[in-house]
């Protein structure tokens, strides 16, 4: 097994089980107490079981129940051996889980972090972007490449832009009919 | 542009001019006892904020006039092209050198007119003028009420030249059009960059008139300051021999032959100045007996081979491109203009020399009753024809070759049989347009002149 290898880690990731898609219930009754999965997965990560003074939003509030769910599966990929017992990344997980998943969590639905190809990877390689771990068999460039052409912030960023851009043609050719029917202005010479 | 298919009148006068209180002299013009059948209502639109645009542009191009040399490219290229890249959609993705664009054709201006508008560009204030062209199928020129009006501050510009310069204020009709078609769109109007002076555009066809001296008394007794038009036009003018003392004649869309230049000179005793201009970037320049002399610094100027994507050194003879200009909704980077030349710079003005302009072509009816190209191309540009060849042979007989995979022969048969008032014979071929054309570009000819 090569580590971070980006095929490996999709494969880890979509045998996340379905207690891990569960809403977030910090009471732990009927589902799965958030901030104690994270502190956990802090706890493998550094593999230091006795501390408590892990980096946590401190605006829980505005989570939703969507990006929750995401940083549920999104622990499950990080118990994967080729995170555990790695202390660098420790604190390059807020962005990951706070500010990166929060953004691509506007337009992806939790299930389709595990049940689509394309977002499994999307999740996997920028979580490797976030902790700076090139993925197995990669360059820089090839690693961004493959994640800018996932991203599903970029994409409805490009479709978002395409759309105006077609707006704005649809309604130059609206204009242009209506004006071409209409009186326009002083002709003073001949072309 | 055939009035009854063309634009609607769809403006009120406040509309037309919302800058002028005081519109007496419009009314004057329109009903005047001597008055044209006018068949339509045009103003300038320009409001405060245009009409100081237009105002910028005259002082920043026209006051000093601060043209390229051979080794040293416009100030001003670098942040039109950056500008363009940035926000015109046709050129995006191109490098900010010019080198790196390659040269457009009016086929790209006719297929995605659209696509040439600035994003920047408010289009609130597009405007849309459908010419057939003379030399061409038919084009929508996407352009606004500033570059339209600036116009005036270019012509100016010439006129300086000579020592002539327009008069302003209500009272005064500044300009004619003098058209001489069968049909064209005729109004009076007003110019507020002219402080309220008077615009006209009129035909000499008898039928637009309520009587046959009308035209002539119409236009002595407002003078008008400066006659454009084209050779045509003014020769039908001169036919009507009419008192006026115009400033400047300003003649373009056909070459002015020296041999009407001279008639017209010695007639009406004033200038007579061959404009070359198009239809997608107004004027360029105006003939002097060493070349055209380039009169807008804000254009760019190169020549190139005519096949290929290649610049061509000053002094060599090739296609005339252009770049630059003031429309925010068709702006130019190397644009191929159809007509051929070389450059030379001469005391730091540039000219363009041995110009290839439109020939003026006179086609005949069996009985010798004059058509002009331009009305035949006005109607033609109705049928969707990708391009056309007409020539009339010694005999009158029209020989008419036409490209397109819609139109049938008989239909283009049946519009010349009308616009030659049925006195005419004519052979018509339509050739199919396929994936690979070399479709010539539309061309008039006559074994009778």
């Amino acid at each position: 097994m090569s580590k971070y290898d980006v095929f490996e880690l999709v494969t880890h990731l979509r045998k996340c089980p379905e207690a891990y898609l569960q809403s977030s219930d910090f009471f732990s009754t009927e589902g799965v107490n958030s901030i104690a999965l994270v502190q956990d997965t802090y706890r493998l990560v550094t593999n230091d079981f006795l501390r408590n003074d892990f980096n946590i939003s401190s605006n829980l509030g505005t989570i939703d129940d969507n990006h929750w769910r995401a940083i549920h599966i999104s622990t499950w990929l990080l118990s994967n051996p080729d995170f555990i017992n790695n202390p660098v990344i420790e604190d390059k997980l807020y962005s990951f889980w706070f500010i990166e998943l929060h953004k691509a969590s506007a337009y992806v639905k939790c299930n389709e972090w595990i049940n689509d190809d394309e977002r499994a990877e999307e999740m996997v390689r920028l979580l490797l972007y976030c902790c700076e771990i090139i993925p197995f068999g990669e360059n820089q460039d090839e690693a961004a490449d493959k994640l800018s052409s996932l991203s599903s912030v970029e994409r409805h960023k490009v479709l978002k832009q395409s759309y105006e851009a077609h707006e704005r043609i649809m309604k130059i050719k609206r204009e242009m009919e209506e004006q071409k029917a209409r009186e326009a202005a002083n002709t003073y010479g001949r072309e | 542009m055939a009035v009854s298919s063309g634009p609607q009148i769809a403006l009120t006068d406040e509309e037309r001019f919302p800058l002028l209180d005081d519109l007496s002299f419009l009314n004057a013009l329109r009903q005047d006892v001597f008055a044209p059948k006018f068949n339509f209502k045009s103003g300038d639109r320009l409001n405060e904020a245009q009409l100081s645009r237009v105002h910028w542009h005259k002082i920043k191009y026209y006051k000093e006039k601060v043209f390229w040399s051979a080794a040293q490219m416009p100030i001003w290229l670098k942040d039109y092209l950056h500008w363009c890249v940035e926000t015109v959609p046709f050129y995006q993705n191109k490098g900010n050198d010019l080198d790196s664009f390659p040269t457009i054709s009016r086929e790209d201006i006719r297929n995605f007119p659209h696509l040439f508008v600035s994003n920047e560009a408010n289009l609130n204030e597009l405007l849309v003028y459908h010419t057939s062209g003379s030399t061409g199928p038919k084009l929508d020129v996407l352009f606004d009420a500033v570059s339209q009006a600036s116009w005036l501050p270019q012509i100016e510009s010439i006129l300086k030249d000579f020592d002539i310069a327009i008069t302003e204020g209500k009272h005064t009709t500044a300009i004619a059009l003098i058209c001489a078609q069968e049909k064209t769109l005729t109004y009076a109007s007003l110019s507020t960059y002219l402080e309220g002076a008077g615009i006209l555009k009129i035909n000499l066809n008898p039928s637009e008139w309520n009587q046959p001296d009308h035209a002539v008394k119409y236009l002595e007794k407002y003078n008008p300051q400066i006659l454009t038009g084209d050779p045509i036009a003014f020769m039908a003018l001169l036919d009507l021999a009419p008192q006026l003392n115009p400033k400047a004649m300003i003649s373009s869309a056909m070459k002015l032959t020296k041999g009407t230049k001279n008639k017209l000179e010695n007639y009406f005793k004033c200038p007579v100045i061959d404009l070359y201009s198009l239809t997608e970037c107004r004027n360029i320049a105006y003939a002097t007996e060493i070349g055209h002399k380039i009169i807008r610094p804000d254009l760019y100027l190169e020549v190139f081979d005519e096949h290929k994507n290649v610049k061509l050194p000053y002094g060599e003879r090739g296609e005339l491109v252009v770049t630059g200009g003031n429309n925010p909704f068709l702006p130019l980077i190397r644009y191929r203009t159809g007509d051929f030349c070389s450059l030379k710079i001469e005391n730091g003005v540039p000219f363009i020399v041995g110009l290839e302009a439109r020939n003026p072509i006179l086609f005949y009816t069996k009985s010798n009753i004059k058509v002009n190209n331009i009305d035949i191309s006005n109607g033609l540009s109705e049928l969707p024809l990708a391009g056309f060849k007409m020539h009339q042979r010694k005999d009158k007989t029209i020989e008419f070759l036409g490209y397109s995979n819609e139109v049938t022969a008989e239909e283009v048969t049946a519009f010349l049989h009308t616009i030659f008032k049925n006195d005419i014979d004519v052979m018509v071929d339509i050739q199919n347009i396929s994936q690979n054309n070399t479709v010539e570009k539309t061309l008039y000819s006559s074994e009778l002149i």
